[in-house]
């Protein structure tokens, strides 16, 4: 990590809560930094806040709630950013696609956003953005439905709409859970050819992704992030409870298949969360302090971890 | 995909032709279940010589489906029989009233189009103002009130009190107004109802929510990716209020003596004038298939999906 320059993105103490109940907190004290060319995973099941906080970023947060906190990039807070600083992209493709409108309509449309451009000069980056990531005929996918092709040919649209606005920061929200697996390597391999130019926010489920292209992994719990640190320590000597829980639910690859772990109970509904770790309730390790005082995130620049009962 | 629309239209002519030789048949089976014709006719007095000389005459005395035949041919040549009461060929008579019924048809569907598509639109995209609630309101109260109720209101209004508009007839434009109206608010409502679910749907959903995120103004957002997604479900109900519009038309007709179809139907119906009423109900039955026709035409050109599922 290059110190001195300021980070692309850097979120402090963002608390997401309904506008109505403020007591009821998706997100709580989110805090974390991206820098340019890094491959960051958000990890974390159903429910922990990780769309939460990826449509917050985007600035498309639904009306019913109310976001706390910092986010800046480049140093700047999110109101006077420029929005195509930042761009996203989703699980199903075909849904975040308009169905009666063309590839190429949609494209052009993103394109002419940046301004100045003539239909014919827009028509020409959009069917080199479609070079860009790996679609052939460019000319013929532009006047073809977003029904009329593969999901993994929908999320190369997705993407090359996202190159389009020439973004710092690239969120993808599970771009590659709805796609089989050959497609899936295909789309982490342009992701990874994209990553120089900027940061990717890559959300996810599957933790042999994460491990496997990111550089570095937080892991989301209940709207609390649980820990940070570099990919390969997160996944051999994970800190927290929780992500020790997440990483023995993993089945291993190769050897002996053995008995997989969870940790009993559930994830507590937003509406159910107390004050102090959310973790709390499912925790072998509680203490009294546990249930009143959420833990911060500390620890080496490599890997930080918010508990308060680091005893194995 | 040329060859596959025009196998597409090709199927949907083929439906139509076929609804309506079912129509044909189905005023065929009614009329001959309304009663005997000789009866309307001569009246109940006649004396049994009589009907036998008007059955042969009419043909009525041959086999059932000698004379459904016989229909079918007299059908296709678009001879509809003479009017009992004009003395005139059936449709002859039924086109003469044809113009006044469009031309207030026509009227009544444009304002309803305008304002209900209007309405509904500011009604899904702003739902909290106030002219959202307005429009809201508006197309509740205009669903539920009744055009014979509404008619006599506007008229107590525009022409009693104020005295500004005839209460009937087509004299002049004037007269149009008040009908127009009437025919329209129930038009404007439903569809005003309609376009709010069909926009709010398409405002709710992830490609506009991707648009939003692209950075792309609200305006752009709403001609170019809601309006085109809303446009299915507002032209199917355009396409029922038209075809259902030339038989809609007789409540109102008869309330403002509107001399068109509807008040024809009504006054043939009351003067058991069989073959008015006939060419009547097949003529509104073409409306509506045609205006049906012309819906599913529209959807293959509004909904690129409906191409590539019709077979």
């Amino acid at each position: 990590m290059a110190a001195g320059s300021p980070p692309l993105l850097n979120i402090t103490g963002l608390t997401v809560v309904l506008a109505d109940r403020p007591e009821t907190r998706l997100l709580d004290a989110v805090q974390f930094e991206l820098r340019k060319g890094e491959f960051f995973a958000l990890v974390g099941e159903s429910g922990s806040g990780k769309s939460v906080l990826c449509s917050t970023i985007m600035g498309v947060a639904s009306s019913e709630l109310k976001c706390l906190g910092d986010i800046r990039i480049e140093g700047r807070p999110l109101a006077d950013v420029d929005r195509r600083l930042r761009a996203m992209i989703y699980q199903q493709p075909s849904l975040y696609l308009n169905p009666v409108r063309n590839i190429g309509f949609q494209l052009r449309e993103t394109v002419q956003m940046t301004g100045g451009l003539s239909k014919k000069e827009a028509n020409e980056r959009a069917a080199d953005l479609l070079c860009d990531v790996g679609i052939d005929h460019p000319n013929e996918a532009m006047r073809k439905y977003p029904h009329e092709m593969s999901g993994g040919m929908n999320q190369r649209v997705m993407i090359a709409m996202a190159l389009a606005m020439k973004p710092k920061l690239l969120i993808a929200d599970e771009p590659t859970s709805a796609l089989d697996v050959t497609t899936q390597k295909q789309i982490l391999d342009l992701l990874e050819r994209l990553r120089s130019d900027m940061a990717i926010l890559f959300v996810t489920h599957d933790l042999g992704v994460a491990l496997q292209r990111s550089d570095r992994i937080g892991v989301l719990y209940a709207g609390q992030l649980v820990e940070i640190g570099r990919a390969d320590l997160v996944a051999r000597t994970p800190l927290h409870r929780y992500t020790r829980a997440l990483f023995s639910a993993v089945p291993p690859l190769s050897g002996h298949p053995r008995r997989l772990h969870s940790p009993a109970g559930t994830l507590p509904e937003p509406t159910q969360r107390q004050a102090g770790c959310n973790f709390a309730s499912r925790c072998s390790g509680t203490l009294d302090i546990c249930r009143h005082t959420a833990p911060v995130l500390q620890g080496t620049p490599q890997q930080v971890v918010a508990c308060h009962n680091l005893e194995p | 995909m040329r060859r596959n629309a025009h196998k597409v239209f090709a199927s949907k002519i083929a439906r139509a032709l076929v609804t309506l030789v079912l129509m044909v048949t189905g005023v065929f089976i009614l009329m001959r279940c309304a009663g005997d014709p000789v009866t309307v006719l001569l009246g109940p007095d006649a004396s049994p010589d009589m009907r036998a000389a008007y059955s042969g005459e009419l043909g009525l005395d041959r086999p059932i489906l000698a004379q459904y035949l016989a229909y079918l041919h007299n059908v296709v040549r678009g001879s509809l029989g003479v009017s009992y009461v004009y003395r005139q060929d059936a449709l002859g008579v039924v086109l003469s009233h044809l113009p006044l019924t469009l031309i207030l048809t026509c009227c009544a569907l444009t304002l309803a189009a305008v304002t209900g598509i209007a309405g509904g639109i500011a009604a899904a995209v702003f739902p909290s103002s106030i002219v959202g609630r307005v429009c809201t309101i508006a197309s509740v109260v205009g669903v539920c009130v009744p055009s014979f109720f509404l008619a006599i209101v506007l008229m107590l209004v525009f022409s009693i009190h104020l005295n500004w508009l005839p209460t009937g007839g087509a004299e002049s434009w004037r007269s149009l107004a008040l009908p127009a109206v009437t025919m329209a608010a129930a038009s404007s409502a439903v569809l005003a109802r309609y376009t709010r679910v069909a926009v709010r749907e398409s405002l709710d959903s992830r490609y506009v929510l991707a648009a939003f995120a692209r950075g792309i103004p609200f305006w752009r957002i709403l001609i170019h990716h809601v309006l085109p997604n809303a446009a299915a479900p507002i032209l199917t109900i355009l396409g029922l209020l038209v075809g259902g519009a030339v038989t809609g038309s007789t409540v109102v007709e008869t309330l403002f003596s509107w001399p068109g179809i509807g008040n024809l139907f009504v006054t043939s119906v009351g003067s058991r004038d069989v073959p008015v009423v006939q060419a009547i109900v097949l003529l509104a039955g073409t409306a509506m298939i045609m205006t049906n026709l012309a819906v599913d035409l529209g959807y293959t050109w509004l909904d690129p999906r409906s191409k590539s599922s019709e077979k």
